[in-house]
């Protein structure tokens, strides 16, 4: 994923299969709440996909479970509220052949981006990272006004 | 651990530490989660009269999320990041001490000093420092109430006793400092 504009109110991203989305900041009290239910036990901003993973599969597997779900319940909500753009014409049609019938606007747009735009969980993760960034007002926080 | 004159030794926070930074937003975050669960316990939904029927939480539910109760609908749909500081505020108004409760308290007794209100004087000089919690519990003694009772008294109500106390306390100096003229 490549980061093509960052500011302080938005940030605009380009996936790995070329997709370009607009993201923005979302309610700070839900993210907060499911960071909490993940059972985050340290700062994960500046953790990667992997070491983050690394700390969950030293959990129980019903805590794993749990944690799965909870997990793809923050991705769905910083998706289905955090990134300005809607399933172009068709994608939902692709996805009811793979058996996917979201059926509201956000949940629409985060099962589009889940199983037809981002390439994996790393390109996921790296996704909402940006997204929890702007909500929590980190994006430029080291004095970087942001780039074009 | 840092070495000071003379050889010795002392601990001297490092607040820049990552680790501490770390501990710290994990505190924030817990707090910041908390402090819903308990206000929540305070808030009554009005409008929409049965929140359960609220057509958001269908778009909430549909990502995965179950909004089950009155916590769930004021966390992912009734308030915003804003509004969440303004009814913390409002909440610990009516349930505590707070400076507010106490302006508003001064406010209504509408005492004066010399043809002037009495906020206009300064308070008496004192070397103690004190939190609001041991000025409430010298209020509480001073007029009578065991911390029980005070405590069963609404915000407004434990506002006006320590505001009746500081206001008296204050009085009673300014008399003091009169006689001495």
């Amino acid at each position: 994923m490549r980061i093509l504009k960052k500011g302080s109110s938005e940030v605009r991203v380009q996936t790995e299969n070329g997709v370009v989305l607009t993201c923005q900041a979302v309610k700070q009290l839900p993210v907060q709440h499911l960071l909490v239910k993940l059972g985050v036990t340290e700062d994960i901003s500046d953790k990667t996909p992997e070491q983050v993973q690394e700390q969950i599969s030293q959990r129980s597997v019903a805590d794993q479970v749990d944690t799965a779900k909870t997990a793809m319940a923050l991705f769905n909500y910083t998706m289905g509220y955090g990134v300005r753009a809607d399933p172009p014409d068709g994608a939902l049609d692709e996805l009811k052949e793979l058996g996917l019938s979201p059926n509201t606007k956000p949940a629409q747009r985060a099962t589009w981006l889940n199983y037809l735009v981002l390439a994996g969980g790393q390109e996921a993760g790296t996704l909402a990272a940006v997204i929890m960034a702007l909500t929590f007002n980190r994006v430029g926080q080291d004095g970087d006004k942001g780039t074009e | 651990m840092v070495q000071v004159f003379g050889g010795s030794v002392e601990h001297v926070p490092d607040t820049d530490n990552p680790a501490y930074q770390s501990d710290l937003a994990l505190y924030y975050l817990n707090m910041a989660d908390s402090e819903l669960d308990v206000l929540a316990g305070g808030i009554t939904v009005l409008e929409p009269a049965r929140w359960e029927n609220d057509p958001r939480i269908e778009e909430i539910q549909s990502l995965g999320i179950p909004v089950k109760t009155i916590t769930d609908y004021l966390r992912y749909i009734a308030l915003t990041n804003e509004d969440m500081q303004a009814v913390a505020e409002k909440i610990l108004y009516m349930s505590t001490v707070t400076r507010q409760g106490i302006e508003d308290a001064e406010a209504r007794l509408k005492i004066e000093w010399g043809n002037a209100p009495l906020d206009r004087y300064r308070d008496p000089p004192s070397q103690l420092k004190a939190s609001l919690l041991f000025t409430s519990r010298e209020a509480a003694r001073e007029y009578g109430y065991t911390w029980q009772q005070f405590c069963e008294l609404t915000g407004p109500e434990q506002s006006a006793v320590v505001a009746q106390y500081q206001c008296s306390s204050k009085i009673q100096w300014l008399q003091s400092e009169q006689h001495k003229k």
